[in-house]
């Protein structure tokens, strides 16, 4: 997968970090904060892609670097052989055109006082695409599904409900035809009820048009709806990266385990341990396997004699099963390195 | 629906002025809450769930008639004067709400804001509120040191617990959390969650749990109601109604949850079309027809009552032909 063929994959990203100077309010700054720490994967075209975690696990950060919104401090994103960070001017925007986001707050994206029309039709026209600039934002709006599309026209945001905002953003997005849709939460605010419509537009969208999406979301029950392959991030490392019916239904990292015990379910009351604390501060990462300090196999001892390990080295992803990587020196210990 | 209840709504609507027509968010909702019950009141936004929960604490604004009557242990909310509102308020009934940020005001350190409800309400010395005030904050697992900071300075999910203290701060009996972790992460969601089950066990507090979200009821209710355009369409106990829910809208609500692990979820999950009626164009028959995948012959022209049958309440033509 991590071959470095010319036509691998609709997306590549290698080691790639960024880093950020926290800052107090009436102080120097201090530490660095490592919000994305070291981070490869490959998308193949057309796959739904998600990557899952805590706030603050920098899963925000890798989207917007992904979409050359914040500028890596080592590292490389590639989506078409191209770079974000590498572009400038022109070229730059040509990449734009290729990676669209839709974000998880539509009233935050959309301009209130901008008519849908406009809000769809101002990104064609940015982008000079050739034709009838109503007749590319009324398809647009039709496979968004708001039909009959003239009738939202001249609506403007405040007159559209949570979902149809969204649908508009969506249609904003795909009408520059984009190969690579980032989306990040983009259904966490809206009604239980609105989600699945969305969802299931992205994914009708996706094959249509071709695209590949990268979903970021702390919702492990949405991953493994519609995702293929999930990444599991903790402060800025991937922890555990496979298909989704691996992952999720044999999880190997104990934070995905965790994860994956605080998941919502509708029909049964929970039992497991919650993980307790906040997720740690990214300004001053542990020592050694970054989740040690809230690891649940640690602290009941069944590490074992990896437990030095876990406080002092750093664990490496390793493929501890076809196509399914971890990064846990215990995992690694158990499939009997 | 004995004579003591803790909270007994009967008939309850109300009706908000909007372009000079009365239109019903709440229209027509019976339910009632038994000491220490936890109740979850769950539907999509602008079901009225909100409502019922402002009427509940007499906090509707100036543009709502209400009609129907609410019964908190012996005093009827509605009409009543602003005087016995004030005390009904945190003492009888509290609210936790969504954004606990608003919730507080920012200038004020929070351990001040909690010592001021309680010295409001109670006659007790200032010493006395600081005492009760930290003991509140260890209960819900907040060091009692951070009672000097401000609300600034907490992440989320603290302040969604600050929130809860201060909600408990004059021990009512009744707690309303309107989407108490709708903003939070799911780690911090289940601490919360895990929490309100704890302090509804020690303290034997009603809850009352508004959300859209189904997955949080199976957590904290023992009782869920499903509203729909604001009115109840069907009621039960929670293990029965999230794993087997009856009427076409429950069903669709349940099953916009994938189930990691199970087969059947993954793919596409099954959205529900269109978006429900607005207020003050009630569709004829059963609201819920134009989005129903169910709907057959009198759902378009007869409006279903809610009926009850065993421990459920189900307001739907299809579940009474398969009860009859």
């Amino acid at each position: 997968m991590i071959g470095a063929g010319k036509h691998a994959g609709a997306l590549e990203v290698r080691n790639l970090e960024v880093r950020f100077a926290s800052q107090r309010l009436f102080g120097r700054s201090q530490d660095e904060v490592r919000a994305v720490d070291g981070v490869s994967f490959d998308v193949e075209p057309g796959e739904v892609f998600c990557i899952a975690g805590e706030s603050g696990c920098g899963k925000t950060t890798l989207g917007r670097a992904l979409l050359g919104l914040v500028r890596p401090s080592s590292g490389s994103v590639s989506i078409s052989g191209l770079d974000p960070a590498r572009l400038k001017g022109e070229e730059l925007r040509k990449f734009r055109r290729k990676v669209q986001v839709v974000f998880q707050d539509p009233m935050g994206s959309l301009n209130p006082r901008q008519s849908v029309y406009e809000a769809v039709a101002e990104g064609v026209r940015i982008h000079g695409l050739e034709g009838d600039e109503s007749e590319i934002v009324a398809r647009a709006l039709a496979r968004a599904g708001l039909r009959p599309p003239e009738r939202f026209f001249l609506d403007y945001p405040h007159e559209l409900s949570g979902g149809q905002r969204q649908r508009v953003v969506i249609a904003a997005a795909i009408a520059l035809k984009p190969r690579v849709l980032v989306g990040d939460e983009p259904v966490s605010m809206l009604d239980a009820s609105v989600r699945g419509e969305i969802l299931k537009l992205l994914v009708e969208l996706k094959d249509e048009i071709g695209m590949t999406l990268v979903l970021i979301t702390h919702d492990l029950a949405f991953a493994w709806a519609i995702a293929d392959r999930v990444a599991i991030m903790y402060l800025g490392k991937i922890v555990e990266v496979g298909p989704v019916q691996e992952v999720l239904t044999d999880p190997l990292h104990p934070y995905t385990k965790s994860l994956l015990a605080v998941t919502p379910e509708v029909g049964r009351r929970r039992t497991h341990e919650v993980l307790s604390g906040e997720p740690p501060d990214p300004a001053h990462i542990p020592s050694g396997c970054r989740f040690h300090p809230r690891c649940p196999v640690l602290r009941s001892g069944e590490a074992g004699a990896e437990e030095p390990r876990c406080l002092g080295d750093v664990p490496a992803l390793e493929e501890l099963a076809p196509d399914h990587r971890v990064a846990c020196h215990v995992a690694a210990g158990t499939a009997g390195r | 629906m004995n004579n003591a209840s803790l909270l007994d709504v009967k008939n309850l609507r109300v009706l908000y002025e909007v372009r000079g027509k009365r239109a019903p968010a709440v229209d027509g909702v019976t339910l009632s809450l038994e000491a220490g019950d936890a109740l979850g009141l769950a539907g999509e936004s602008g079901c009225g769930k909100s409502t019922l929960a402002l009427a509940c604490l007499g906090l509707l604004p100036h543009n709502a008639t209400v009609e129907g009557s609410i019964r908190f242990q012996d005093m009827e909310v509605i009409g009543a004067k602003p005087g016995r509102l004030r005390a009904l308020r945190w003492a009888g009934i509290s609210m936790v709400f969504q954004g606990a940020m608003s919730a507080f005001n920012p200038v004020k350190r929070v351990g001040d804001q909690v010592v001021e409800a309680i010295l409001l309400h109670e006659d007790v010395s200032k010493r006395e509120a600081r005492t009760r005030m930290r003991e509140l904050f260890e209960h819900v697992g907040i060091a009692p040191r951070r009672s000097g900071d401000y609300p600034h300075e907490f992440s989320g999910g603290m302040r969604q617990r600050v929130m809860i203290a201060m909600a408990l701060a004059c021990n009512p009996p009744l707690v309303i959390a309107d989407e108490p972790t709708t903003a939070l992460d799911v780690m911090i969601q289940a601490q919360i969650l895990n929490l309100l089950a704890q302090l509804r066990e020690e303290r034997n507090i009603a809850l009352l749990v508004i959300t859209h979200d189904l997955s949080v009821l199976a957590q904290v209710a023992d009782r869920v109601a499903v509203m729909y355009a604001g009115r109840i369409v069907e009621e039960g106990s929670a293990a029965e109604l999230l794993t087997g829910p009856r009427h076409p809208y429950s069903k669709s609500l349940v099953e916009a949850f994938p189930v990691v692990g199970d087969s059947l979820s993954r793919g596409v999950p099954a959205g529900l079309p269109g978006d429900p009626p607005d207020p003050a164009a009630r569709p004829p028959g059963c609201a819920f027809h134009p989005r129903c995948p169910a709907a057959f012959e009198p759902c378009d022209h007869i409006d279903p009552v809610l009926q009850t049958y065993g421990s459920r309440r189900a307001a739907c033509h299809l579940v009474a032909g398969e009860e009859a």
